[in-house]
Protein backbone atom coordinates (compact mmCIF):
# COMPACT_ATOMS: atom_id res chain seq x y z
CA UNK A 1 0.00 0.00 0.00
CA UNK A 2 2.80 2.50 1.30
CA UNK A 3 4.99 1.57 -1.37
CA UNK A 4 2.74 1.90 -4.15
CA UNK A 5 3.01 5.87 -3.09
CA UNK A 6 6.46 5.96 -4.08
CA UNK A 7 8.56 6.34 -7.42
CA UNK A 8 11.81 5.66 -8.01
CA UNK A 9 13.59 8.08 -9.77
CA UNK A 10 16.44 6.39 -11.52
CA UNK A 11 19.23 6.19 -14.20
CA UNK A 12 18.14 3.88 -16.45
CA UNK A 13 14.61 4.69 -17.44
CA UNK A 14 14.10 7.93 -16.12
CA UNK A 15 11.28 7.04 -13.87
CA UNK A 16 9.90 3.41 -12.67
CA UNK A 17 6.35 3.16 -13.86
CA UNK A 18 3.90 3.67 -11.15
CA UNK A 19 2.63 0.73 -9.91
CA UNK A 20 3.86 -1.57 -12.15
CA UNK A 21 7.70 -2.53 -11.59
CA UNK A 22 7.42 -1.47 -7.73
CA UNK A 23 5.01 -2.97 -5.80
CA UNK A 24 5.09 -4.92 -2.30
CA UNK A 25 4.58 -8.44 -2.40
CA UNK A 26 2.13 -8.80 -0.01
CA UNK A 27 3.46 -12.58 1.42
CA UNK A 28 7.45 -11.92 1.53
CA UNK A 29 6.59 -8.04 3.11
CA UNK A 30 9.27 -6.61 0.14
CA UNK A 31 9.29 -3.87 -1.92
CA UNK A 32 10.60 -4.43 -5.84
CA UNK A 33 12.08 -2.28 -7.89
CA UNK A 34 12.57 -3.91 -11.63
CA UNK A 35 12.06 -7.41 -9.62
CA UNK A 36 15.06 -6.48 -7.26
CA UNK A 37 14.14 -6.67 -3.72
CA UNK A 38 14.33 -3.23 -2.53
CA UNK A 39 13.11 -2.30 0.98
CA UNK A 40 10.63 -4.89 3.24
CA UNK A 41 7.52 -3.13 3.56
CA UNK A 42 8.14 -2.29 7.89
CA UNK A 43 11.42 -0.78 6.79
CA UNK A 44 9.42 2.51 4.71
CA UNK A 45 7.29 3.36 7.62
CA UNK A 46 11.07 4.48 9.25
CA UNK A 47 12.58 5.83 6.62
CA UNK A 48 12.06 9.30 4.99
CA UNK A 49 12.83 9.24 0.63
CA UNK A 50 16.63 10.27 1.54
CA UNK A 51 17.11 7.37 3.68
CA UNK A 52 15.70 5.17 1.43
CA UNK A 53 17.63 6.68 -1.71
CA UNK A 54 20.90 5.93 0.57
CA UNK A 55 20.19 2.68 1.69
CA UNK A 56 19.06 1.50 -1.83
CA UNK A 57 22.36 3.03 -3.35
CA UNK A 58 24.75 1.22 -0.85
CA UNK A 59 25.07 -2.13 -2.12
CA UNK A 60 24.72 -1.00 -5.97
CA UNK A 61 27.08 1.88 -6.48
CA UNK A 62 29.55 -0.92 -5.11
CA UNK A 63 28.40 -3.65 -6.82
CA UNK A 64 29.49 -4.62 -10.95
CA UNK A 65 31.11 -1.19 -11.53
CA UNK A 66 28.35 0.24 -12.20
CA UNK A 67 29.04 3.61 -10.59
CA UNK A 68 30.82 5.23 -12.76
CA UNK A 69 28.42 7.66 -13.99
CA UNK A 70 28.37 11.68 -13.51
CA UNK A 71 25.78 11.81 -10.52
CA UNK A 72 28.03 10.93 -7.90
CA UNK A 73 27.32 7.15 -7.39
CA UNK A 74 23.73 7.15 -7.15
CA UNK A 75 21.62 5.11 -9.13
CA UNK A 76 18.48 5.62 -7.87
CA UNK A 77 16.10 8.45 -5.98
CA UNK A 78 12.93 7.69 -4.19
CA UNK A 79 9.99 10.41 -4.43
CA UNK A 80 6.89 10.42 -2.89
CA UNK A 81 4.54 10.14 -6.07
CA UNK A 82 2.96 13.31 -4.14
CA UNK A 83 5.87 14.82 -4.22
CA UNK A 84 6.87 14.08 -8.10
CA UNK A 85 3.31 15.17 -9.26
CA UNK A 86 3.65 18.37 -7.15
CA UNK A 87 6.98 19.13 -9.08
CA UNK A 88 5.91 17.72 -12.51
CA UNK A 89 2.57 19.88 -12.09
CA UNK A 90 4.68 23.19 -11.51
CA UNK A 91 7.04 22.61 -14.08
CA UNK A 92 4.42 22.44 -16.98
CA UNK A 93 2.59 25.46 -15.47
CA UNK A 94 5.76 27.19 -15.76
CA UNK A 95 5.75 26.06 -19.16
CA UNK A 96 9.74 24.67 -17.85
CA UNK A 97 11.17 21.89 -20.66
CA UNK A 98 11.58 18.64 -18.31
CA UNK A 99 12.37 15.32 -18.53
CA UNK A 100 12.44 12.64 -15.75
CA UNK A 101 15.83 12.21 -16.11
CA UNK A 102 16.51 15.50 -15.90
CA UNK A 103 14.22 15.85 -12.76
CA UNK A 104 16.93 12.89 -11.55
CA UNK A 105 19.91 14.28 -12.41
CA UNK A 106 19.31 17.77 -10.65
CA UNK A 107 18.39 15.02 -7.66
CA UNK A 108 21.59 13.59 -8.02
CA UNK A 109 23.07 16.49 -8.18
CA UNK A 110 21.47 18.51 -5.18
CA UNK A 111 21.98 15.82 -3.39
CA UNK A 112 18.59 14.48 -3.64
CA UNK A 113 17.45 17.92 -1.45
CA UNK A 114 15.57 18.85 -4.28
CA UNK A 115 13.03 15.75 -3.62
CA UNK A 116 13.45 15.47 -0.19
CA UNK A 117 10.44 17.04 0.91
CA UNK A 118 9.53 15.74 4.01
CA UNK A 119 11.48 18.09 5.92
CA UNK A 120 13.17 20.61 3.25
CA UNK A 121 11.48 23.91 4.40
CA UNK A 122 12.18 27.33 2.38
CA UNK A 123 13.91 29.99 4.10
CA UNK A 124 15.39 27.37 6.96
CA UNK A 125 19.32 26.54 6.17
CA UNK A 126 19.67 22.60 5.73
CA UNK A 127 21.42 22.23 8.83
CA UNK A 128 18.23 23.72 10.32
CA UNK A 129 16.30 21.07 8.32
CA UNK A 130 18.39 18.37 9.58
CA UNK A 131 18.47 19.36 12.75
CA UNK A 132 14.54 18.90 13.05
CA UNK A 133 14.21 16.24 10.95
CA UNK A 134 16.32 14.41 13.60
CA UNK A 135 14.41 15.81 16.28
CA UNK A 136 11.29 14.21 14.52
CA UNK A 137 12.70 11.38 14.22
CA UNK A 138 14.01 10.71 17.81
CA UNK A 139 10.50 11.60 18.96
CA UNK A 140 9.56 8.25 16.99
CA UNK A 141 6.25 10.75 16.09
CA UNK A 142 6.99 11.40 12.81
CA UNK A 143 6.17 8.27 10.23
CA UNK A 144 6.70 9.58 6.52
CA UNK A 145 3.49 7.76 5.03
CA UNK A 146 1.60 10.28 7.13
CA UNK A 147 1.64 12.13 4.47
CA UNK A 148 -0.60 9.95 2.43
CA UNK A 149 -3.15 8.90 5.63
CA UNK A 150 -3.40 13.09 6.39
CA UNK A 151 -7.30 12.67 4.78
CA UNK A 152 -8.18 9.89 6.95
CA UNK A 153 -9.83 10.34 10.41
CA UNK A 154 -8.71 6.93 11.73
CA UNK A 155 -5.00 7.80 11.39
CA UNK A 156 -5.50 10.60 14.14
CA UNK A 157 -3.14 10.29 16.74
CA UNK A 158 -4.47 8.97 19.81
CA UNK A 159 -4.42 10.55 23.44
CA UNK A 160 -1.05 9.79 25.18
CA UNK A 161 -2.36 8.45 28.97
CA UNK A 162 -0.91 9.20 31.94
CA UNK A 163 0.16 6.32 34.84
CA UNK A 164 -2.33 6.49 37.50
CA UNK A 165 0.70 7.36 39.70
CA UNK A 166 0.96 11.10 37.64
CA UNK A 167 -1.00 13.48 38.75
CA UNK A 168 -0.25 16.76 36.78
CA UNK A 169 -0.97 19.04 39.74
CA UNK A 170 1.97 17.32 41.66
CA UNK A 171 3.90 18.74 38.53
CA UNK A 172 3.07 22.37 40.00
CA UNK A 173 5.98 23.35 42.77
CA UNK A 174 4.60 25.23 46.09
CA UNK A 175 4.54 28.79 45.00
CA UNK A 176 7.59 30.64 46.53
CA UNK A 177 6.74 32.80 49.24
CA UNK A 178 8.95 35.63 48.55
CA UNK A 179 7.53 35.29 44.19
CA UNK A 180 7.03 39.03 43.52
CA UNK A 181 4.79 38.05 40.69
CA UNK A 182 0.74 38.25 41.94
CA UNK A 183 -0.22 36.30 38.85
CA UNK A 184 2.17 33.59 40.24
CA UNK A 185 0.83 33.21 43.81
CA UNK A 186 -2.84 32.33 41.98
CA UNK A 187 -4.40 29.30 43.56
CA UNK A 188 -4.13 26.70 40.52
CA UNK A 189 -7.51 26.72 39.57
CA UNK A 190 -7.54 30.38 38.90
CA UNK A 191 -4.76 30.75 36.54
CA UNK A 192 -6.20 28.01 35.33
CA UNK A 193 -9.36 29.86 34.76
CA UNK A 194 -7.40 32.87 32.99
CA UNK A 195 -5.65 30.27 30.41
CA UNK A 196 -9.21 29.36 29.82
CA UNK A 197 -9.95 32.72 28.16
CA UNK A 198 -6.46 33.01 26.27
CA UNK A 199 -6.00 32.05 22.59
CA UNK A 200 -3.23 30.02 21.38
CA UNK A 201 -0.70 32.30 20.54
CA UNK A 202 -1.01 34.29 24.19
CA UNK A 203 -0.90 30.78 25.90
CA UNK A 204 2.55 29.83 23.96
CA UNK A 205 3.81 33.68 24.84
CA UNK A 206 2.64 32.23 28.34
CA UNK A 207 4.37 28.58 28.37
CA UNK A 208 7.29 30.69 27.18
CA UNK A 209 7.92 33.26 30.03
CA UNK A 210 8.08 30.79 32.41
CA UNK A 211 8.75 27.44 33.45
CA UNK A 212 6.21 26.94 36.53
CA UNK A 213 3.51 28.96 34.07
CA UNK A 214 3.92 25.85 31.54
CA UNK A 215 4.40 23.13 34.24
CA UNK A 216 1.40 24.37 36.04
CA UNK A 217 -1.70 21.78 36.21
CA UNK A 218 -4.24 22.30 32.95
CA UNK A 219 -1.83 24.34 30.84
CA UNK A 220 -1.27 21.57 27.90
CA UNK A 221 -4.62 21.04 27.89
CA UNK A 222 -6.16 24.26 27.80
CA UNK A 223 -2.91 25.23 24.70
CA UNK A 224 -4.74 21.65 23.32
CA UNK A 225 -8.37 22.91 23.19
CA UNK A 226 -7.27 26.36 21.99
CA UNK A 227 -4.90 25.06 19.24
CA UNK A 228 -7.38 22.32 18.32
CA UNK A 229 -11.06 23.76 19.25
CA UNK A 230 -10.90 20.17 20.83
CA UNK A 231 -13.73 21.43 23.36
CA UNK A 232 -14.03 17.60 25.02
CA UNK A 233 -10.44 17.91 26.32
CA UNK A 234 -10.88 15.59 29.31
CA UNK A 235 -9.81 12.45 30.79
CA UNK A 236 -6.51 11.31 32.51
CA UNK A 237 -4.22 12.05 29.25
CA UNK A 238 -0.76 13.67 29.46
CA UNK A 239 -2.11 16.98 27.38
CA UNK A 240 1.69 17.83 26.59
CA UNK A 241 2.93 14.79 24.47
CA UNK A 242 -0.99 14.71 22.96
CA UNK A 243 -0.09 18.49 22.41
CA UNK A 244 2.58 16.89 20.86
CA UNK A 245 1.87 14.58 18.91
CA UNK A 246 -1.14 16.14 17.46
CA UNK A 247 0.38 19.12 16.25
CA UNK A 248 3.03 16.81 13.96
CA UNK A 249 -0.31 15.43 12.71
CA UNK A 250 -1.44 18.68 12.14
CA UNK A 251 2.19 19.91 10.51
CA UNK A 252 1.43 16.80 8.18
CA UNK A 253 -1.67 17.48 7.37
CA UNK A 254 -0.16 21.37 5.99
CA UNK A 255 2.60 19.16 4.20
CA UNK A 256 0.92 19.42 0.52
CA UNK A 257 1.19 23.40 1.01
CA UNK A 258 5.05 23.29 2.42
CA UNK A 259 5.91 21.02 -0.78
CA UNK A 260 4.13 23.12 -3.43
CA UNK A 261 6.39 25.93 -1.27
CA UNK A 262 9.49 23.84 -1.25
CA UNK A 263 9.06 22.73 -5.45
CA UNK A 264 8.58 26.45 -6.28
CA UNK A 265 11.88 27.31 -4.18
CA UNK A 266 13.38 25.01 -6.06
CA UNK A 267 12.68 25.23 -9.61
CA UNK A 268 15.40 27.87 -10.15
CA UNK A 269 17.90 26.65 -8.29
CA UNK A 270 18.70 24.63 -11.97
CA UNK A 271 19.82 26.31 -15.54
CA UNK A 272 17.71 22.91 -17.01
CA UNK A 273 14.99 19.87 -15.58
CA UNK A 274 15.49 18.52 -19.22
CA UNK A 275 19.08 17.95 -18.82
CA UNK A 276 20.90 14.79 -20.40
CA UNK A 277 23.32 12.38 -18.36
CA UNK A 278 26.83 12.69 -18.46
CA UNK A 279 28.58 10.43 -21.08
CA UNK A 280 29.16 7.44 -18.98
CA UNK A 281 25.38 7.63 -17.50
CA UNK A 282 24.08 7.55 -20.90
CA UNK A 283 26.43 5.02 -22.01
CA UNK A 284 24.84 2.57 -19.09
CA UNK A 285 21.31 3.91 -19.38
CA UNK A 286 21.22 2.58 -23.26
CA UNK A 287 22.74 -0.93 -21.99
CA UNK A 288 19.62 -1.15 -19.92
CA UNK A 289 17.39 -0.35 -22.21
CA UNK A 290 18.91 -1.81 -24.66
CA UNK A 291 18.83 -5.03 -22.42
CA UNK A 292 15.28 -5.11 -22.22
CA UNK A 293 14.09 -4.27 -26.12
CA UNK A 294 12.53 -0.71 -24.77
CA UNK A 295 13.33 2.56 -25.58
CA UNK A 296 13.27 5.72 -23.34
CA UNK A 297 9.98 6.48 -25.03
CA UNK A 298 8.56 3.50 -24.68
CA UNK A 299 9.09 3.66 -20.80
CA UNK A 300 7.83 7.49 -20.63
CA UNK A 301 4.86 6.17 -22.45
CA UNK A 302 4.19 3.68 -19.61
CA UNK A 303 4.91 5.87 -17.16
CA UNK A 304 2.49 8.51 -18.71
CA UNK A 305 -0.18 6.09 -18.76
CA UNK A 306 -0.02 5.07 -15.72
CA UNK A 307 -2.61 6.25 -12.89
CA UNK B 1 -28.92 44.09 56.49
CA UNK B 2 -25.43 41.81 57.06
CA UNK B 3 -22.56 43.16 58.72
CA UNK B 4 -18.94 41.77 56.98
CA UNK B 5 -16.35 42.31 59.19
CA UNK B 6 -12.82 42.82 57.02
CA UNK B 7 -9.31 41.05 57.37
CA UNK B 8 -8.88 44.03 59.51
CA UNK B 9 -11.48 44.18 61.26
CA UNK B 10 -13.63 47.10 59.97
CA UNK B 11 -17.36 46.24 59.53
CA UNK B 12 -19.30 46.98 56.36
CA UNK B 13 -23.54 46.92 56.53
CA UNK B 14 -24.64 45.29 52.85
CA UNK B 15 -27.96 44.86 51.62
CA UNK B 16 -28.77 40.93 51.79
CA UNK B 17 -29.71 40.93 48.58
CA UNK B 18 -26.87 42.58 47.56
CA UNK B 19 -24.21 40.34 49.06
CA UNK B 20 -26.05 37.02 48.31
CA UNK B 21 -24.69 36.99 45.07
CA UNK B 22 -21.47 35.45 47.12
CA UNK B 23 -22.50 31.90 47.52
CA UNK B 24 -20.58 31.38 50.49
CA UNK B 25 -22.68 34.39 52.40
CA UNK B 26 -25.49 32.57 50.95
CA UNK B 27 -24.43 29.59 52.14
CA UNK B 28 -24.04 30.94 55.61
CA UNK B 29 -26.87 33.10 56.01
CA UNK B 30 -29.23 30.05 54.48
CA UNK B 31 -27.36 27.22 57.08
CA UNK B 32 -27.16 29.89 60.42
CA UNK B 33 -30.33 32.08 59.42
CA UNK B 34 -29.94 35.88 59.46
CA UNK B 35 -28.91 36.77 63.52
CA UNK B 36 -27.62 40.22 62.63
CA UNK B 37 -24.11 38.87 63.88
CA UNK B 38 -21.13 40.02 61.52
CA UNK B 39 -19.60 37.67 59.31
CA UNK B 40 -16.10 37.49 59.42
CA UNK B 41 -14.29 37.43 56.04
CA UNK B 42 -10.78 37.16 57.28
CA UNK B 43 -9.77 37.15 53.64
CA UNK B 44 -10.60 40.36 52.12
CA UNK B 45 -9.51 43.52 53.04
CA UNK B 46 -11.83 46.90 53.92
CA UNK B 47 -11.19 48.32 50.83
CA UNK B 48 -11.22 45.20 48.25
CA UNK B 49 -14.72 44.31 49.95
CA UNK B 50 -15.81 47.94 49.09
CA UNK B 51 -15.00 47.02 45.63
CA UNK B 52 -16.71 43.84 45.74
CA UNK B 53 -19.45 45.38 47.38
CA UNK B 54 -20.21 48.12 44.53
CA UNK B 55 -19.62 45.30 41.85
CA UNK B 56 -22.57 43.40 43.32
CA UNK B 57 -24.43 46.50 44.24
CA UNK B 58 -24.24 47.01 40.32
CA UNK B 59 -25.74 43.83 39.39
CA UNK B 60 -27.94 43.22 41.85
CA UNK B 61 -30.80 42.72 39.29
CA UNK B 62 -28.60 40.57 37.09
CA UNK B 63 -30.56 37.44 38.01
CA UNK B 64 -28.99 35.38 34.84
CA UNK B 65 -25.60 36.27 36.36
CA UNK B 66 -26.44 34.53 39.53
CA UNK B 67 -27.70 31.51 37.57
CA UNK B 68 -24.85 30.98 35.15
CA UNK B 69 -23.12 27.79 34.96
CA UNK B 70 -20.39 27.37 37.51
CA UNK B 71 -17.23 27.34 35.57
CA UNK B 72 -14.56 27.61 38.20
CA UNK B 73 -13.32 25.13 40.62
CA UNK B 74 -12.44 22.45 38.97
CA UNK B 75 -15.54 22.92 36.47
CA UNK B 76 -14.77 23.65 32.64
CA UNK B 77 -15.68 26.87 31.24
CA UNK B 78 -16.56 26.14 27.60
CA UNK B 79 -16.32 28.12 25.13
CA UNK B 80 -20.11 28.75 25.42
CA UNK B 81 -19.30 30.12 28.93
CA UNK B 82 -16.27 31.66 27.77
CA UNK B 83 -18.32 33.55 24.62
CA UNK B 84 -21.40 34.41 27.15
CA UNK B 85 -18.92 35.69 30.42
CA UNK B 86 -16.95 37.85 27.32
CA UNK B 87 -20.85 39.56 26.37
CA UNK B 88 -21.75 39.64 29.97
CA UNK B 89 -19.35 41.98 30.38
CA UNK B 90 -20.30 45.91 30.20
CA UNK B 91 -18.77 48.96 30.30
CA UNK B 92 -19.80 48.87 34.19
CA UNK B 93 -16.74 45.79 34.33
CA UNK B 94 -14.52 47.22 31.80
CA UNK B 95 -14.22 50.56 34.08
CA UNK B 96 -14.38 48.70 37.65
CA UNK B 97 -11.58 46.69 36.38
CA UNK B 98 -9.68 49.65 35.42
CA UNK B 99 -7.66 49.56 38.30
CA UNK B 100 -3.92 48.53 39.24
CA UNK B 101 -2.68 45.14 39.30
CA UNK B 102 -2.45 44.34 42.78
CA UNK B 103 -6.07 45.71 43.51
CA UNK B 104 -7.21 43.57 40.40
CA UNK B 105 -5.92 40.24 41.57
CA UNK B 106 -6.91 40.92 45.35
CA UNK B 107 -10.32 41.34 43.73
CA UNK B 108 -10.23 37.78 41.65
CA UNK B 109 -8.77 36.05 45.30
CA UNK B 110 -11.77 38.22 47.17
CA UNK B 111 -13.95 36.77 44.29
CA UNK B 112 -12.50 33.36 44.74
CA UNK B 113 -13.25 33.29 48.48
CA UNK B 114 -16.87 34.68 48.46
CA UNK B 115 -17.28 32.33 45.45
CA UNK B 116 -18.83 35.06 43.31
CA UNK B 117 -18.60 33.39 39.99
CA UNK B 118 -19.70 36.43 37.79
CA UNK B 119 -17.44 38.77 39.31
CA UNK B 120 -14.25 35.94 39.14
CA UNK B 121 -15.14 35.29 35.23
CA UNK B 122 -14.59 39.03 34.90
CA UNK B 123 -11.87 39.90 36.35
CA UNK B 124 -9.91 36.74 35.24
CA UNK B 125 -10.96 38.19 31.79
CA UNK B 126 -9.19 41.28 31.98
CA UNK B 127 -6.11 39.58 33.16
CA UNK B 128 -6.33 37.04 30.35
CA UNK B 129 -6.85 40.37 27.95
CA UNK B 130 -3.76 41.38 29.45
CA UNK B 131 -2.27 38.89 28.51
CA UNK B 132 -3.44 38.79 24.52
CA UNK B 133 -1.19 39.92 21.91
CA UNK B 134 2.08 40.57 23.97
CA UNK B 135 5.16 39.24 23.08
CA UNK B 136 7.34 36.75 26.06
CA UNK B 137 9.39 40.01 27.15
CA UNK B 138 5.80 41.66 27.72
CA UNK B 139 4.19 39.25 29.56
CA UNK B 140 6.96 39.01 31.83
CA UNK B 141 7.49 42.93 32.22
CA UNK B 142 3.74 42.98 32.83
CA UNK B 143 2.95 40.70 35.37
CA UNK B 144 7.08 40.95 36.87
CA UNK B 145 7.74 36.82 35.73
CA UNK B 146 10.86 35.63 36.53
CA UNK B 147 12.49 33.92 33.61
CA UNK B 148 12.91 30.59 35.12
CA UNK B 149 14.42 28.70 31.79
CA UNK B 150 17.98 28.68 31.67
CA UNK B 151 19.48 29.52 28.25
CA UNK B 152 19.53 25.74 27.25
CA UNK B 153 15.86 25.00 27.88
CA UNK B 154 14.98 28.40 26.63
CA UNK B 155 16.00 27.59 23.42
CA UNK B 156 14.91 23.96 23.55
CA UNK B 157 11.10 25.36 24.21
CA UNK B 158 11.35 28.03 21.67
CA UNK B 159 12.64 25.70 19.00
CA UNK B 160 9.77 23.01 19.87
CA UNK B 161 7.57 26.02 19.98
CA UNK B 162 8.65 27.83 16.51
CA UNK B 163 6.37 24.86 15.14
CA UNK B 164 3.90 26.55 16.28
CA UNK B 165 4.23 29.20 14.18
CA UNK B 166 4.43 27.24 10.71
Amino acid sequence: MFTQQLRFLNVYSGVTPFSINSYTDSISGMAYLDDDPVFAEHELHLMTTSEMTEEYNKPLAMSAGEASNNVSDILVVVVHNMCLNMLTAELKRQNIPWTYRGIFANACDSGQHVLDLDVDIPGLKRSDCDMVKKKLLNDEEYNVSDLWYISSPKYAPSPVYLKPHENPRDVFKAVDPQEKSQLMTLPPEILEMILSYLDENALISLGLSCKKLSNMPGFWRRIFIATFKFEDAKGWIDWHQYYRRALRFRLNFLSRARIVGVVRHNIPQFDSWARELGTEAQKFADGFLAHYGKTIEEYTKEVDSSP
Amino acid sequence: MVKLVSAEGAVIDVDRDIIEQSALIRNILQDVGDTGDPIPVPNVSGPILSKVIEYCTHHRDDLDRRTRPDTSLGGDADEASIQRAIRQMDEFDHNFCKVDQGTLFDIILAANFLDIQPLLDVASLTVANMMKGKSVEEIRRTFNVKNDFDEEEEARVRSANAWCEN
